[in-house]
Order: structure tokens, then sequence, then C-alpha cells
């Protein structure tokens, strides 16, 4: 039999769309590649509170959803698929799809075929976990998930992999099992820092033991009673075997897009969170195959129970209105001209030609997220040194941006954009920005940006060669019209380096010059036969410059302190700049003589060198602002963390005694306000924001306490907490020791959901005064340090 | 960069104090001709008021420092404030009492609070001299981190001693287990540590002393060097090198412990004493206005 629509995957998305289906009497299938529905949520932890963000969306979809407990949504959606009577097959994973509209062709895991008029795909991007690839792996006891570590004892365990999963796993197994952990490399070289202390120990402990360089070679009938099987290893020194009650592989997962590609699916870019290349209504380049939900771009999960409804329409012709349709007229209702959404988006794309690259679902979530201003002549959009990295563009207008510092000046015209510097660098503004005419502007917040640079190629490829152009001016140029550039910005190449990385050695031959746009870069010369640092560069400011002096080998070693972003620029680019602009050399030479200050005064005091080396091992070379402690001035009162605790709430967002030291350095547990926040990645509900005075906040109504940011932040600076109850009054306390001593812990009586959100270190934004662990120092130990004070240092 | 509460702005209090006390001896001598130039005269009576408000706002700090919403201003430099200004009232409340000393419980109020200004000139010692002195001893690491290295090396040890022979086992058991980190408060301001362990053929019975670990190590190196060789050698050479190690990690802890408490105590001393004072100086200033 063929059905009209086979729905591929069973989460929020999928789910909505077959009960919707079954609920119009369409003749449906949804197949789910898990032993139960919507596996992402089961794979949840146990009594996580789901939140239904974002509240301004109402919800659309036949099934239940509010915010509540992970069981409870579960078993809503459960009666709901009962209810409805939804034609749904279990543990049918998904592995082909061939054919066109109309005659769809699925082949599942075992084998079967069931075929299809139209195709919905809702599989999330979580992807399916990688699989022990050796024969006989195919039995019940090898597993990929665990679910709860004390349900087994005295088992002799098998886990395989070395990432935090594995390592967690293991760890948590071996209190009550004999643990082996299996890792393919001959080191832990993923894992997080505490992670990694804590496998090491166990495994030097002979808690754990350990199979390095091991690979399962094939698996086999147990040879010892009262065991589940036997696998055997290939290692380095040959096969060895173990018999085991269970193996736990924890390899990763396969990220869905191989699968999604080979449907004949198409992406707009290479770049691995590519969203594919769809239309308004969910079709993706292959008609009749939609693609819902997570994978389409859309995080949470009432937007994909919304698409879920909303894709059955669409397949059977009807024409509903996206949910977000009134939020999208609302804010399209600032332009002057009073359009419907449809032809209100086609003007857009016609006048603004990075928006005519964008798809129609991209355009109106760039509408959705951002803010449109209209505003009149000669107001300030944004002041050179504020904090801000939302990136514009003009529908209408014209703008002029300025700098003092390398007094710059041109205007920017409608259908251009403006912005883009501390958006690629995360730094403070570097110029400032005037309207010159009345004009109306879109402001996109950082993150939307990203994410449509990482979708469509030429939007990248557009901001990345006006960034150079406009880099190369302020740098080097700031006398020579933009429009002059383009020639030499086009043999311009933008390069990566991750932290760590060499951007070059010391004798290298090489002549070109490496303009930063993100990051650090630490530059070493060698003494007594090992590199010590004498200099640091920060973005905005370029290394390499022996290209002018015509020296042919580097005199030095450059570093990326952090992860690096530069545009790098050949010998005969940069004359041409010359040739444009004489006077170059004389800024160039000038630039080299306050270096040489700089590094005169390092290479006399080695200390300093060596504190700066701990400071940049320390990641300090990303941080805005961090928390640093003079030990030889800390009495170890507490204070700083008590001051913390008590104006937020009783939970301390720093934590005084862990983190590294050196010499007197110490660097606390705490956030430092990354340049390029690690956490704030991928927050699928955009909880992660920076305010204009630089701190990197989590806005506690958004957050859905997915634990995301916390394991992105490489610095264990976000903790998950259950929102606080107010602090007592310091007199009650003192007088009457009533309620809590000042910041003890205040938790809500009485349980309740665990709500957890993730809380960080906000700067004390709001309190008058600054961070109140630094204000709170007796001794003058605590400082708060950002890359100004790293000159200052040196 | 960095700046101890000692120079905060440029020891700004140190030179309001000064000023204070300057102004403070001028007027005393200024009033050559009254005798006794005590509390008595008008100025005594001044000096005193100034005294009585200066000690009641160097109290105010224990509030002041616990109230962390308070954001105007700074406690480091409250405390430098606090440090120069309660320093200065040693020659304030002495001009104050115009050199009359009795049994009395004038005499009292004066002496509570030489007693509380002379421990914060102790606190203050400690508090520049001690940090650094700490951070020595624990070399970049944590106190927490040490625990835990040495949690390591007792399971091992533990292991390890399995093997040997049955007296020098329960020696070894009865070391860690005895091992006191901390103690007393008094024994840890004379540095004492009361670790135990059993010593077969040690003489008398019960476990002896082993302060800094010494006994124990003593007796194991003894029995290594007694011992016929072969297996048992080499666990004993095993168990040395454990526990020399053990020893290494237990001394900086002690250390850390005891340094961090001598830093600490007097708190203990200044705050109870600068209640006592307060008691002191109701009964003065009650008793100077009915007798007055
Ligand atoms: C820890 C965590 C907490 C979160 N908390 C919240 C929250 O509080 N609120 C919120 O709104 N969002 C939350 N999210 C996001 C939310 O889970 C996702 O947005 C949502 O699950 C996406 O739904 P989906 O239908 O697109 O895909 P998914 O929910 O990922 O479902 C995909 C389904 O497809 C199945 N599948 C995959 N491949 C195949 C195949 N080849 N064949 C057959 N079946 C297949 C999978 O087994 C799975 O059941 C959270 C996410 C995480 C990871
Ligand atoms: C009569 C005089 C004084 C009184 C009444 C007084 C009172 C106090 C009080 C109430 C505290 C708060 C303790 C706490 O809450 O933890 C304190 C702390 C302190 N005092 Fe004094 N004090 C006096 C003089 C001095 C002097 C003269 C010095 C030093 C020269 C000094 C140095 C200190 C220090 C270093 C602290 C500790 C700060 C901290 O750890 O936060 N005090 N004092
Ligand atoms: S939470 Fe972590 S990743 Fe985010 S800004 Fe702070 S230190 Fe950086
Ligand atoms: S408040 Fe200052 S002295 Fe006290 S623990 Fe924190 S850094 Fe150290």
């Amino acid at each position: 039999m063929r059905f009209k629509v086979a729905i591929v995957g069973s989460g929020p998305g999928g789910l909505s769309a077959a009960a919707h289906a079954a609920e119009l009497g369409v003749s449906h299938i949804l197949l789910e590649g898990a032993a139960a529905h919507a596996n992402t949520i089961q794979r949840y932890q146990k009594g996580k509170f789901v939140m239904a963000e974002p509240g301004y969306l109402p919800l659309r979809s036949p099934i239940e959803f509010r915010e509540g407990k992970r069981e409870e949504l579960l078993s809503w959606w459960l009666d709901g698929l009962n209810k409805y009577k939804v034609n749904v097959r279990y543990g049918s994973e998904v592995t082909r799809i061939k054919g066109k509209q109309g005659e769809f062709a699925l082949t599942l895991a075992n084998g079967e075929t069931v075929e299809a008029e139209f195709i919905v795909l809702g599989i999330g991007v979580q992807g399916n976990p990688r699989r022990v690839e050796a024969p006989g792996a195919a039995v019940p006891w090898i597993e990929y998930t665990l679910d709860d570590p004390d349900a087994f004892k005295d088992e002799t365990i098998i886990v395989i992999g070395a990432g935090d999963a594995a390592i967690e796993n293991a760890l948590a197994l071996s209190k009550q099992n004999r643990v082996i952990i299996v890792n393919r490399q001959d080191q832990f070289a993923r894992a997080k820092e505490g992670n990694l202390r804590g496998i090491l120990k166990a495994i030097d402990d002979g808690n754990v033991e350990c199979l390095y360089s091991a690979n399962v070679a094939r698996v086999e009938p147990a040879t010892v009673a009262g065991k589940s099987g036997k696998v055997v290893f290939k290692t380095p020194s040959g096969e060895t075997d173990v018999d085991c009650n269970r193996v736990i592989a924890r390899l990763g997962a396969v990220p869905p897009r191989k699968f999604v590609e080979s449907c004949g699916v198409t992406f707009p870019s290479p770049e691995a969170n590519a969203l594919p290349e769809l239309d308004a209504q969910y079709q993706s380049s292959v008609p009749g195959l939609y693609v819902i939900g997570a994978l389409a771009g859309y995080p949470l999960i009432k937007q994909a129970m919304n698409q879920g409804y909303e894709v059955i329409e669409y397949m059977l012709g009807r024409p509903v209105k996206p949910a977000d349709n009134d939020l999208l007229q609302e804010r399209l209702n600032v332009l002057p001209v009073k359009l419907d959404v449809e032809p209100c988006l086609k003007l857009l794309r016609e006048r603004v030609p990075m928006f005519g690259e964008l798809n129609p679902l991209l355009l109106r979530e760039l509408v959705l997220e951002s803010e449109i201003k209209s505003i009149p002549a000669g107001t300030t959009v944004y002041r050179e040194g504020d904090y801000s990295t939302s990136f514009f563009t003009i529908v209408d207008g014209e703008v002029n941006v300025a700098a003092q510092a390398s007094g710059i000046s041109y205007p920017v015209r409608r259908g251009g954009f403006f912005g883009e510097g501390s958006l690629l660098s995360g730094r403070r503004r570097t110029t400032t920005v005037t309207t010159t005419q009345p004009s109306i502007l879109f402001e996109t917040p950082g993150r939307t940006m990203f994410k449509l640079m990482s979708s469509i190629a030429s939007v990248k490829d557009g901001i990345n060669f006006i960034s150079a152009t406009r880099a190369l001016k302020e740098r080097f140029v700031p006398g020579v019209a933009e429009k002059d550039l383009r020639a030499v910005a086009a043999r311009a190449k933008l390069k990566s380096f991750t932290r760590g990385a060499t951007i070059y050695k010391e004798g290298d031959k090489g002549e070109e010059i490496f303009l930063i746009r993100r990051g650090t870069v630490a530059i070493a010369r060698a003494r007594d036969g090992k590199d010590s640092v004498v200099r640091l560069v920060a973005a905005g400011q370029y290394v390499g410059e022996s290209a002018l002096l015509r020296i042919v080998s580097r005199t030095e070693t450059a570093r990326a302190a952090v992860d690096v972003d530069a545009i790098v620029l050949d010998r005969d680019g940069f004359l041409e700049l010359v040739r444009k602009d004489p006077q170059l050399v004389k800024r160039v030479q000038g630039d080299l003589q306050q270096r040489a200050a700089v590094e005169a005064s390092l290479q006399a005091d080695p200390r300093k060198a060596e504190v700066l080396d701990f400071m940049l091992g320390a990641g300090l070379g990303e941080a805005t602002n961090a928390l640093l402690i003079d030990e030889s001035l800390c009495v170890g009162c507490n204070n700083c963390e008590i001051a913390c605790a008590s104006t937020h709430n009783g939970v301390s967002r720093l934590n005084r005694a862990a983190g590294p030291s050196f010499s007197t350095v110490h660097v606390p547990t705490v956030c430092r306000h990354c340049e390029t926040p690690h956490c704030m990645k991928d927050c699928p509900a955009n909880a992660i924001s920076r305010s204009k005075d630089g701190a990197v906040f989590i806005n506690q109504e958004t957050c859905i306490g997915c634990e995301r940011c916390k394991n992105n932040c490489p610095y264990g600076a976000i903790k998950m907490s259950v929102p606080q109850i107010k602090q007592t009054g310091l007199w009650s306390w003192l007088l009457f020791g009533a309620g809590n001593a000042p910041g003890q812990g205040g938790y809500p009586k009485g349980g309740g959901e665990i709500k957890k959100k993730a809380v960080k270190c906000d700067l004390c934004e709001g309190q008058s005064g600054g961070p109140a662990c630094v204000r709170s120092c007796p001794t003058g130990a605590a400082l708060r340090f950002g890359p100004s004070r790293f000159t200052e240092m040196l | 960069m960095y700046q101890s509460f000692l120079s905060y702005a440029r020891a700004r209090y140190f030179w309001v104090a000064l000023f204070l006390v300057v102004i403070s001896v001028v007027i005393y001598s200024m009033q050559s001709s009254v005798t006794p130039r005590n509390g008595g005269t008008w100025l005594g009576f001044t000096l005193g008021t100034i005294g009585l408000l200066v000690i009641g706002w160097l109290t105010y700090f224990g509030v002041r420092k616990r109230r962390y919403r308070a954001s105007k201003t700074q406690v480091e430099g409250w405390l430098s404030a606090h440090v120069y200004l309660g320093s200065s009232l040693l020659i304030l409340a002495t001009l104050h009492t115009g050199g009359e000393i009795g049994w009395n419980i004038h005499t009292a109020a004066y002496v509570l609070m030489i007693l509380v200004i002379f421990s914060g000139f102790y606190g203050v010692y400690v508090y520049r001299r001690y940090p650094m002195v700490i951070a020595q001893n624990r070399g970049g690491q944590s106190r927490e981190m040490y625990l835990q290295q040495l949690a390591a090396v007792d399971t091992d040890l533990r292991r390890t001693v399995g093997a040997a022979g049955p007296r020098v086992r329960d020696a070894v058991l009865s070391a860690i287990d005895r091992t006191a980190i901390g103690a007393g408060s008094i024994d840890l301001l004379r540095g004492r540590d009361l670790s135990l362990a059993e010593i077969p053929d040690a003489g008398g019975a019960g476990p002896k002393p082993n302060p800094g670990q010494t006994r124990i190590i003593a007796y194991l190196s003894e029995q290594l060097a007694s011992s016929p060789g072969g297996k048992d050698a080499e666990i004993l050479q095993n168990l040395v090198n454990q526990y020399a190690r053990r020893k290494a990690l237990l001394d900086v802890i002690a250390r850390d412990v005891r340094l961090q408490w001598k830093m600490r105590f007097w708190l203990f001393l200044h705050v109870p004493l600068t209640f006592a004072l307060w008691g002191a100086l109701l009964g003065h200033a009650l008793s100077v206005f009915f007798y007055w």
C-alpha cells in the first residue's frame, strides 16, 4: 500500500504532523527509529522541566504542549498519538529515500520498504549514535545510552569511547562494577579538564582499567559463565579479549546531514551547521519532500510542533499563514509602506542585495529576530567604545561611519550594511555611526547573523569581503576610498587558527602580513632554547610586517593565543596599499618603534613573561573581563564569594579556591566574559547575550535549562540552579538571627519541580559600583582584568 | 596593578588620621593652664566624644563588611580607614585620659581599647605577611588538590601494606588512621602535631606520638635495614617511598592549616574584646555623667 504521507521521526515536529494528518483522515505512517516516541526528549535528564518558549508564539497543534516535566510531556504526547489513532511504527529507522513526489520509497534499517506520495522529515539534529562496526556487534547487550549507572552492580562493563560522555559513564559505573574503558587513541584528547583528571586518576588508582589504541575486532559468545559475551580487541600488541556483561558505546552521533543529502536535498554551504535549502512552505529542493523542526533550523519544541501542523496543510495545498505571521506583520508595520507580509518581504529582497540571497524561511527569521528602527537624521546609532555585536542593514537612508582613532569617515547607503567589525571580532565598536538622512535600519543580533553566515555561503563571502575592505582601510590607508580598495581586498585571504596554532615560526620564509580580525596573537622569541612571549597583539592590529622591511625570514614566532581569524595579505597586495598611500610606510615604522619598547620591558623581566605565558595558558587571552586574585594579598576570607551569593539570591557564581595559580596570580572559576563567548554559540532559546557594558548574561526568563551553554563553556563558569528566594535583611539576621546569613543558599521551600536554569556571573548588572566581589574584598586582592590591563601589565 | 589596603588611595586615610592626631595634640597643649588635663575639661570632653564616635564607627565596620549591596564604597577603603583611624585612637584616647590611671572602670575601658587596637596591629601584620607565605607553601595548588593527592597516596599505601607482614601492616594502618591534621586551636598556634601510631616493640602500651610522621618512617626504615632482602625488602622499600611522599603532602597541608589559623584567630580576640570594650565604655560614660 502507498501512504499519502510518510513522516520520518516522531519528535515534536513529526508527532504533530502525524496527529494532524490523522485528524484530517489523511493516510499516513509515522516512522520512528527508536523504540519509543520523541527520542530526543526521552534522552533528557529524568524529571527535567521542559520550557515552552517562545512565550509569544501561539501553539498550533492537535497535540498538547505546555511547560511541564519531561515525563508529563511524554505522556501527553503518547495520549495524543492514541487519541488520533496515529499509525506509528517504532524501531523503524529510515536509511534511504528514493523516488520522487507521488512515488517515494523509504528503505528501513531491516530492509523493508514503505511507499508514500509525500515525505515529511522531522529527524532533528541529534543524529543517531555511531555504532560499533564489527562482526557480531548487533547484540542487545551492546548499548548506546546509559540512563542510570546505579542500576548495575558487580558486572563487568566495557565502555567504548574517549569523550566526556564515555568518561562520565565509566566513572559513574566504576563505583559498583569492574569497568574497562576502551580508547581508540593513545590519550584522552577530547575530554574536558575535569573529566580528564578524573579518568586518569581512576586509571592510575586501578578503579577503571583502560585499553589504549584499541579497536573492536569482533564480538563472540561468552567463554565464561554468567557473562553476556566476549569482545575481541585489536591493539598494537596483538589481540586481547574480555568477557563482559554489557558494553556501553559512546562514540558520538552521526550528524544527519549525510543521510539528508543522500535523499537529494541540497545544502547551500558546505559548513557543518548549514541548514538545508527550503522554501517558505518547508519544501526542500526535492519536490514533495518537506523538512521541519530542528533540522530546518528551528531549535525549539513549540516551533517544531507548529511546523508539523503547517506542513500537512501546505502539502494538501491549503494556504495557512505560518503561526508567526502576525508577529511578522507587527514588525513590518514600522516600515512606511503598509503592505502584507509576503509583498513586503519581496520588496525588502529587491532593496537589499544581502536579503535577496536569503531563502524565504531565513528572511522571515531575520525579520523576526531583528529590530526595525526608523530614525531621523543626525542620530547616533552606536559610539566608538560601545559593547555590542549586532549587525545593521540600511533599508532606507544613509549613515556616516567615522573613527577618531584612525581618522576615517565614510558613508554607507541604502542596501548596504555596517557593524560587521564588532560582529566578527567580539570587541568594542571601533567606529561611531550617525545617520545623515532619515533612515530605516534593521538591527540583527550577532547570533542570527552567524546562523545566516554559516547557512548561506554568499552572505558569508559578501560580509567577509566588505569587512576585509573596511579593515584594511581602517588600519592601513584611512584616506583611500573604499571602492579603490576592492582589488586589494580581493587578493586578501581569510585564515583561521585554533588556539595554540602557529601562524608563523621564527626562521620561516614568508612575506605575508596578518591583520587580526578576531582573537589575540602571542609573539614569542627563542631564549635559552625555549620560546618566551614578548608581546601580545590584539584584534584590529597586525603581525608579520617584515614584508615591508624586505626581511625574508621571520624574526619571531606568532601563535594564536586564542582562536584567531586573520586577513592575510601578500607582499604585492601590501605594496599596492603603499602605492595608494605612501605615508603608510612611516606609520608602520612608528608602530614598530612602539612595539620594540614594549618588548624591551618584557625581555628585561623574565618573570613577567612567565606570568603572561601562564595567563594565556589559562585562556585569559580571550577574556574581556576576568576576575584575578593576587595571592600575596588574599587572606582567604571568602568575602568575594559571599558577596556574589548575597547579591545573586544566595547562589554564588564564583568559586574562589578553584582554578589554576602561578606565582601569585590566581584565576578563580568564574565567567571571564569571553570576546566570542563559547556559551552563546548554540543556545536554542537565544537566552545568552551581551550587554552594552560587555557583560555576557543569561536571561532567566527565556533560558530553557538545556545545559548546552554549561557544556560549551571551557572554563566551567556556568552552573545549573533552581530559582532562589530573596535574601533576608542584614539587621534582622545580625540582631535576631532571623533568616539566612548573607550569601547562604536560599532555596524555595517545598521542592517543587526541578526547574533548573543556567546561571553565571553577570558583572553585577544593574547594581551601581561594579562587581560585588571586587567591592567586598577587604584587602584589595580581587581585581577585574580586561585586555587593556594586559597591556598595562606589560 | 594591585594595591594593598595599607596603600589604598595613596594611603589617604593615613593622612586623615595623622591630621586628627596633630589637631588633638595641638588642642591638648593649648590648655596648658588647666589641671588635671583629663576628660573633665571641655577639651577633654570633646576628645572623648570624638573617640567614642570613632570607636562606634570602627565597630560599624563589622556591619558594613556584610552589606554586600552597598555599592558606593569599597570594603578595601573601609578597612584602610579602619586601620589608620583605629590606630589614631591610641593617641586620642591617651590624651583624653590625661594620664590618670587607676583601678577603675575608666582605666578598664582604656585597657580594653588598647587590647583591641593591638590585636588589630597583629591582624594587619598577619594580613600583609601570611598570604604570601601561604601561597608559597601551596605552590600554586589548592588545599583541596593536596587532600585529593593525600587520599590517593593513602589508597596506594593501604594496598601496598596488604602484602607486608602483620606487624608492619598494623603499624602503618594505625599511623594512617591516627594522623591528626588541625587539632585544637591552641595546639595549632603552638604547632603541635598530635598524630599517633602503634609502633611494635617500642615498649609501654598503647600508641606512640608520631609528630610529623617521623616515628613511623623511622620504624619502616629500621625494618628495611634489618630485613634479609628479597620480596620483603622490596615491599618495605616501596612503603618507605610512599610514606615519604605522604609525609611531604601532610607537611604542606598541616602547615597550610596552621598558617590559615594564625592568620585568622586574632579576629576571635578582636571582636569579643570590642564587645567587652563597649560594656566598659558604657559604664565609663554613665559613671562620668552621674558623678560629674
Ligand atoms: C537537553 C535538552 C533540553 C532541551 N530543552 C528544551 C526545552 O525545555 N524547551 C524547548 O522548547 N526545547 C528544548 N530543547 C530543544 C528540543 O529538544 C528540540 O528543539 C526538539 O526536540 C526538536 O524537535 P524535532 O521534532 O525537530 O526533532 P527531535 O525531537 O530531535 O526528534 C527527532 C526524532 O527522529 C528520530 N529519528 C532520527 N533519525 C531517524 C531516522 N533516520 N529514521 C527514523 N527516525 C529517526 C529520532 O529518534 C527522534 O525521535 C532541548 C534540547 C536538549 C538537547
Ligand atoms: C577600638 C578600636 C577598634 C574596634 C572597635 C575595632 C572593631 C572591629 C570590628 C567590629 C571588626 C569586624 C570584624 C568582623 O566582622 O569580622 C574589625 C575588623 C578588623 N580590624 Fe578592627 N577595630 C579597632 C581597631 C583596629 C585597629 C587599630 C586595627 C589595625 C591597626 C584594626 C584592624 C582590623 C582588621 C585588619 C580587621 C579585619 C578585616 C577583615 O578581615 O575583614 N582594628 N575591627
Ligand atoms: S560562560 Fe564561559 S564561555 Fe561564556 S563568556 Fe563566560 S567564560 Fe566565556
Ligand atoms: S575577598 Fe579578597 S581576600 Fe577575601 S577571599 Fe576574596 S580575594 Fe581573597
